[in-house]
């Protein structure tokens, strides 16, 4: 699968600009500041239909602006689909369109286009923030399996009005908690729906992410992913009444705290070198390492999972490196399909050497 | 000072229709300027006769010119179905497939912390009597296919767990997330006819 062709309108500092994409990709050059970042973004926004970020809509449209449009034209299997996702600040409302057809819910577009965005910048605030490494692997699990995103949204509203009884009710449910047994199970079936497709991603993941850290770090170190949670260990089909079980277990706790203590919402993605935690003890460059790897393990399971190859998005990869490490990253790359990738500094050999041609910003 | 124009006033009126915003309300009360003063009195009229003349029936929550309701009322209706419905908008969807020839129940709304809505808030306290009344031998939960509605369903089957009647749920032939009243009578009739033990 591959973007050809891009259309920002008003989108971060973007007014009207167009991108046209070579099958093989492209890299783009710019200063800082000039919106690299925000072009990437804007091409992931096509994905997930959201900032990859965590922005929220309104701070992506331009400023001074109302509204903005993200369009893409993709190529599946020779195929060409037009998506297009486009947010009103003044209504509040996001839409989402595939072939000019309006979906009728935004999240219906997950799936349409496959990408995976690495940028050093994040490379902190993902390692270091639990809610962020769940997210990470939750938003990939959606790419390949809608059911996924629908159970995340079913957990999350059902969360929500069980946390505001908690909240709201405690006094109450001390003496009769049925209105709280009412939530529990819709919240075990899809919080053992998530921890099941979870564990089951990580573990494609996990082999893939190990073998590309030993390519790209030059230390013998191994990567590994934890996953902890209260019905981590249980077996599958023991998943739904483990959860019910915790629930129940902690029901006091739950009622004094105002809200819900376990569940997937809860649980631990922990990425570990050698066992140790990456993010309490890794250095800056193994923590960029660990967390390339695994991006660059998303996509082959994003092309396992779905058969197309995903866009991969490179943002300032170089920025840290050394010519050695650039152009093994490079080599790396050249084994996926299309690449955009973004760099600060003059096009330098490395890129101008490789398959894709130099735009600049 | 109340500065505020009639028309600010109509459009404020208006804007606690479900569904019509500000914009709207107020294109509304612009349009109604232009209709004949006859045209406005009857629909003014037709307002005030159902708030008037529509009474909500005290056995099931439906709405209908008597208490009880002309469905609660009529003696060809089968008396050992009671099915549990959300709302009226509901009753109705169920009516039109002409499937279900039982009585109702209806709670006029779903549990949700949220919005404040626990159990006194919905029709429940007349169910257990009227379950405990005999006749009744299958209680049906057709609540909306969502968050919600599930939740009200789970707490209705905890409340009827003791008593003599079986308690079945409608079939999920239902797209999850839809409006039940806007769902095709084909697939409400296919829900119903695949309803199952809980
Ligand atoms: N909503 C917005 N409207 C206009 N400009 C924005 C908006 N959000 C961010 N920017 C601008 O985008 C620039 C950053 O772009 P970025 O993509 O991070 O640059 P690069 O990656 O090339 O260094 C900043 O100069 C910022 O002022
Ligand atoms: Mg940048
Ligand atoms: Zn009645």
């Amino acid at each position: 699968m591959h973007l050809s062709r891009l259309k920002l309108t008003d989108y971060r500092n973007f007014d009207r600009t167009t991108v046209e994409l070579p099958v093989e990709g492209i890299a783009i050059s710019g200063q800082n500041g000039r919106g690299k970042s925000n072009l990437l973004e804007a091409i992931f926004f096509l994905a997930i239909a959201k900032s990859a970020r965590g922005a929220q809509d309104r701070d992506v449209v331009r400023w001074g602006a109302q509204s903005f449009v993200v369009e893409g034209s993709i190529i599946r299997q020779d195929v060409p689909i037009e998506l297009r996702v486009a947010f009103d600040s003044q209504q509040q409302k996001k839409k989402a369109f595939v072939d000019g057809e309006p979906l009728p819910r935004v999240s219906g577009i997950v799936g349409q286009f496959n990408a995976v965005l690495f940028s050093p910048e994040d490379v902190d605030l993902v390692l270091r923030t639990p809610a962020e490494r769940r997210r990470l692997l939750d938003i990939l699990i959606s790419q390949s399996n809608p059911s996924h995103l629908s159970d995340l949204e079913t957990y999350r509203r059902v969360l929500a009005q069980r946390n505001r009884l908690l909240k709201d009710e405690g006094h109450r449910l001390r003496v009769d908690s049925s209105q709280l047994d009412a939530w529990d199970s819709q919240l075990a079936e899809a919080g053992a729906r998530i921890v099941s497709d979870r564990l089951a991603t990580l573990s494609f993941i996990e082999a893939r992410a190990c073998s590309f850290y030993q390519r790209i770090s030059s230390e013998a170190q191994a990567l590994s992913l934890a996953y902890r949670g209260a019905v981590a260990s249980s077996a599958a089909d023991a998943r739904f009444s483990d959860l019910l079980d915790a629930l129940r277990s902690r029901r006091e706790d739950e009622i004094r705290l105002g809200h819900t203590l376990s569940g997937p919402h809860r649980d631990h993605l922990v990425f570990q070198l050698d066992g140790r935690p990456v993010h309490k003890f890794g250095s800056k460059g193994q923590m960029k390492s660990a967390l390339l790897s695994w991006k660059l393990a998303e996509a082959v399971y994003l092309e396992a999972h779905t058969g197309h190859q995903p866009v991969l998005l490179m943002d300032d990869v170089f920025s840290e490196l050394d010519a050695s490490r650039a152009s093994s990253v490079l080599e790396l790359v050249d084994d996926f399909g299309q690449v955009v990738l973004t760099t600060a500094r003059d096009p330098d050999l490395d890129i101008r050497e490789g398959r894709y041609g130099v735009v600049d910003l | 000072m109340n500065s505020e124009s009639p028309i600010d006033r109509l459009a404020k009126g208006l804007n606690r229709l479900p569904g019509v915003g500000p914009k709207s309300a107020r294109r509304i009360a612009l349009d109604m300027l232009t209709w004949d003063t006859e045209e406005v009195r009857r629909l003014a009229d037709l307002m005030v006769d159902v708030k008037t003349n529509v009474k909500s029936c005290t056995v099931c929550g439906n709405l209908g010119l008597t208490d009880p309701c002309s469905i609660c009322d009529d003696s060809r209706r089968d008396r050992t179905l009671l099915m549990v419905v959300d709302t009226v908008a509901n009753l109705l969807a169920v009516e039109r497939t002409a499937h279900f020839r039982g009585v109702y129940h209806v709670l006029g709304g779903r549990l949700s912390p949220l919005e404040g809505v626990s159990p006194e808030d919905l029709n429940l306290a007349s169910l257990p009597d009227r379950i405990a009344g005999g006749e009744v031998q299958e209680v049906i939960l057709a609540n909306e296919p969502t968050v919600e509605g599930d939740a009200t369903a789970q707490y209705l089957s905890q409340l009827l767990a003791g008593a003599p009647v079986e308690v079945t749920q409608i079939a999920r032939g239902l797209p999850v997330g839809s409006d039940l009243a806007l769902a095709d009578q084909v697939t409400l009739s296919r829900a119903l006819e695949g309803r199952r033990q809980l």
